[in-house]
């Protein structure tokens, strides 16, 4: 009997502890989380982008038109599109556009990625920009486009209808066709086709009829015309060798000549050879020579290739003058076509260290830089925010003048040492800038992105869970004051800038921008699968909303 | 399913009983997989039990989700290596039972998108990504503590009474809680990142239940 009782309170007091064990175990939970297990597609990340802006010269507004970007050059193969998926040419929308770089290739200083776009757009000539990453990350780049029928402001232009061709594309009525002096320095462009010669189209269809001729002459002296050359003063330059190079180029100046015939075709093969001659500011600097221009100096002639976005070495020119005016002229033969430059490319140089004392300046700075009496602009970069030091890299060498110029908010603050340029060469030039202190009410904003609205299809999850991606490869963000021209816009996030949740998943982000005024109206871009998004944001506060639901809806990155 | 490769087992179960010449063997099927025991025993109430349990099963599954199904290849092995002390505090067949679990549990598997998954479906601007873009899934689950304690109560003297005995089983292994490792790639690598989640679903699960029963044959 005693026997009994102790084995069935042995077995009794065991089932207790096995109940109390499993008691201690959370079926629900478990089943709660393994009901809630999902799949999780993200798009890969991309460790280097390239964020593009397309700028109408003449207005310095976004290109509006669809603008297709085709690429070229040896890392062209490993372009992508925020798919991770290698593309050849993309559309863009809205003059603000991104693309990515295959993570197999890591840019570095030793071992940079190169490679240029060709930009074509309907109603524009087209353009391309050179690109060099020397790091991964983020590189930002412009390209300028020419309306084709509309003359940009500072340049000249003659339209001339005296030419014909009769059988055969043999020229029966000379072409001449030249432009009025300009108002910078009275400097004009003219082409000459002489009768006899055989005009035809690029596939060999002889002109025919009346020769409608176009020339356009842009002055290399100020920065507004200057933009305008195709592919930038850092381009794609083939050589005598026939080698294409990335190198700096400086132009004396530089022309456009089309020529149509009676059916429209554009005739851009001679033969004989047709004449072409611009003339070159009598205040133009020679960088082989070190001096201001004079007869008898010799400048390398280029002709572009607007498909491969390259310009060709065509020969050497000698000047010949000076005219009334004091300036001199280029001519040349050709056979072909094209935009022309006359000037010089490569031999390059770095400046050494320019240190910037920012004066509370903290944000992203806009840099200019250039050479108005060599005709070099090769445009604007950013200094990032917290860098305090600039190195101008591959510039030309020899140079007779340089200018430095920082721009802030939209404000110029300072020169270099004070003046708006400095003479003389800018390799292992160097130098201290202090910038003026910014006004009292810029602030530092950080917008806190919001991704609820109706635009947003999972709006009531308040925080966008239904997100589907994790990262949004080369988005980016860019930001001008209302009024201000398109071309001001200044870059000041990209992807980096959302957060995710445990799972990674994108639920929110911020933006710190710095340089804003309180009370000033804002224009925000930005780009998701190169659909440009914007709006304005009035500036109330060191803490504000940054609505993001129209990007999500646009960029169909939720769930739907 | 694959035969169940009892023979290894076996061969493990006798080299640790081969020092105290067994005196009987059993057979069991239960919570742990299928196993052999060899037992010897020490005195009169005491006996001193070594095996091991066994089995592995290759399945295939098709985890159904809203934005594409995934078809898993799992493989399952399943079982251990025991040592045990069987107590009869009675003198009869029950017995209170208490030793060590070596784990040989593990769960993977390997998971591949069985279609595509479409952006904005149905829209202009759809984009496709085809399952081997997606990438793959796998995982891993496991007990870190690969020697346990069990602890149970039984029936069935295996070298005592008749020569063929009939074991019943009931305990408990302390395992610790489980551990999911998930790794993915490509564009399904975030979801690895699911294994946090699921191993807190799992934290309470500490013990393995044991029940068993089998058949002992007395060998001298």
């Amino acid at each position: 009997m005693m026997t009994k009782r102790r084995f069935l309170s042995t077995i009794a007091a065991f089932c207790m502890v096995v109940s109390f064990v499993f008691a201690g175990c959370d079926f629900n939970e478990a089943q709660d989380v393994f009901e809630e297990f999902d799949v999780i597609i993200a798009l890969e990340e991309v460790n280097s982008f390239v964020a593009i802006t397309i700028i109408d010269a003449q207005s310095q507004a976004f290109v509006s038109q669809d603008v297709t970007m085709s690429f070229r050059g040896d890392a062209a193969g490993s372009v992508i599109d925020m798919f991770s998926d290698p593309v050849s040419e993309l559309v863009i929308s809205g003059g603000l556009g991104s693309f990515g770089i295959q993570n197999s290739l890591v840019p570095s200083t030793s071992n940079p990625v190169e490679l240029r776009v060709v930009v074509t757009a309907d109603g524009y000539d087209p353009g391309s920009v050179t690109i060099r990453m020397e790091g991964t990350g983020q590189t930002t780049v412009r390209a300028w486009l020419r309306r084709h029928a509309t003359v940009l402001q500072g340049a000249v232009s003659t339209t001339d209808t005296g030419g014909a061709a009769g059988a055969g594309g043999v020229v029966t009525q000379a072409v001449t066709a030249q432009t009025a002096d300009n108002t910078q320095n009275q400097a004009s462009a003219s082409v000459t086709v002489a009768v006899g010669t055989t005009a035809q189209t690029s596939t060999g269809q002889p002109a025919t009829g009346t020769l409608t001729t176009t020339v356009n002459l842009y002055t290399a002296i100020t920065a507004t015309t200057a933009q305008a050359l195709p592919g930038g003063y850092t381009a794609s330059v083939q050589t005598s060798t026939g080698a294409v190079e990335q190198t700096a180029i400086t132009t004396a100046g530089f022309m456009s000549v089309s020529i149509t015939d009676a059916t429209g075709n554009e005739i851009t093969q001679f033969n004989p050879p047709i004449r072409l001659s611009m003339e070159i500011g009598r205040d133009t600097h020679n960088r082989r020579t070190g001096a201001i221009v004079q007869a008898g100096d010799s400048f390398e002639v280029y002709s572009y290739n607007e498909t491969d976005g390259v310009w060709v070495f065509e020969r050497e020119t000698t000047l010949t003058g000076p005219d009334a005016d004091g300036n001199f002229e280029a001519a040349f033969l050709t056979d072909h076509l094209s935009d022309w430059f006359v000037g010089a490319a490569g031999n390059t140089c770095d400046s050494g260290v320019f240190t910037v004392n920012r004066t509370g300046n903290n944000g992203s700075i806009i840099v200019s830089v250039g050479s108005d009496i060599d005709g070099w602009f090769p445009g604007v970069f950013v200094l990032p925010a917290g860098d305090n030091t600039l190195t101008i890299k591959n510039a030309p060498n020899n140079l007779g003048q340089y200018f430095l110029s920082f721009n802030h908010s939209g404000v110029p603050v300072q020169f270099i040492n004070g003046n708006a340029e400095a003479n003389g060469s800018i390799c292992g030039a160097t130098g201290a800038v202090t910038l003026d202190a910014p006004p009292p009410d810029l602030i530092t904003v950080t917008f806190t992105f919001d991704f609820e609205g109706d635009g947003n299809p999972d709006a009531s999850n308040g925080t966008c869970a239904a997100l589907r991606v994790t990262n949004v490869p080369a988005f980016t963000i860019f930001v001008k004051e209302s009024g201000q021209v398109d071309a001001d816009a200044r870059w000041v996030g990209s992807d980096p800038v959302f957060t995710s949740d445990n799972l990674q998943r994108i639920n929110g982000g911020s933006l710190v921008v710095s340089g804003l005024e309180v009370g000033k109206t804002y224009v925000f871009y930005s780009t998701i699968n190169n659909e440009r998004e914007e709006r304005s944001i009035s500036i109330t506060g060191p803490s504000m909303l940054f609505d993001m639901s129209g990007d999500v809806q646009s960029a169909d990155i939720c769930s739907q | 399913m694959r035969r169940t490769p009892l023979i290894s087992l076996f061969v493990v179960s006798l080299l640790l009983t081969a020092q105290v010449q067994a005196q009987a063997i059993s057979f069991r099927v239960g919570t742990l997989g299928p196993g052999i025991d060899l037992s010897y025993p020490l005195n009169e109430s005491l006996n001193l039990r070594a095996g091991g349990t066994y089995f592995a099963l290759s399945e295939t599954s098709t985890f159904t989700d809203s934005d594409v199904d995934v078809e898993f290849d799992f493989d399952i092995k399943w079982g251990g290596a025991t040592v045990m002390l069987d107590f009869h505090p009675f003198g009869g067949s029950f017995r209170v039972s208490g030793g060590l679990f070596y784990s040989l549990i593990e769960i993977s598997g390997v998971g591949t998108p069985t279609e595509s998954y479409f952006l904005n479906e149905g829209a202009s601007n759809e984009k496709e990504f085809l399952p081997e873009r997606l990438g793959m899934l796998s995982f891993t689950a496991e007990y870190e503590q690969s020697i346990s304690p069990y602890l149970g109560i039984g029936f069935g003297n295996a070298t005592r009474g008749s020569r063929v005995a009939f074991l019943f089983d009931l305990g408990v292994v302390y395992t610790g809680s489980p551990t999911l490792d998930m790794t993915g790639t490509k564009m399904l690598a975030p979801t690895a990142n699911w294994d946090t989640r699921l191993n807190e679903g799992l934290e309470s699960f500490k013990i393995l239940p044991v029940i068993a029963l089998g058949l002992a044959v007395r060998l001298k």
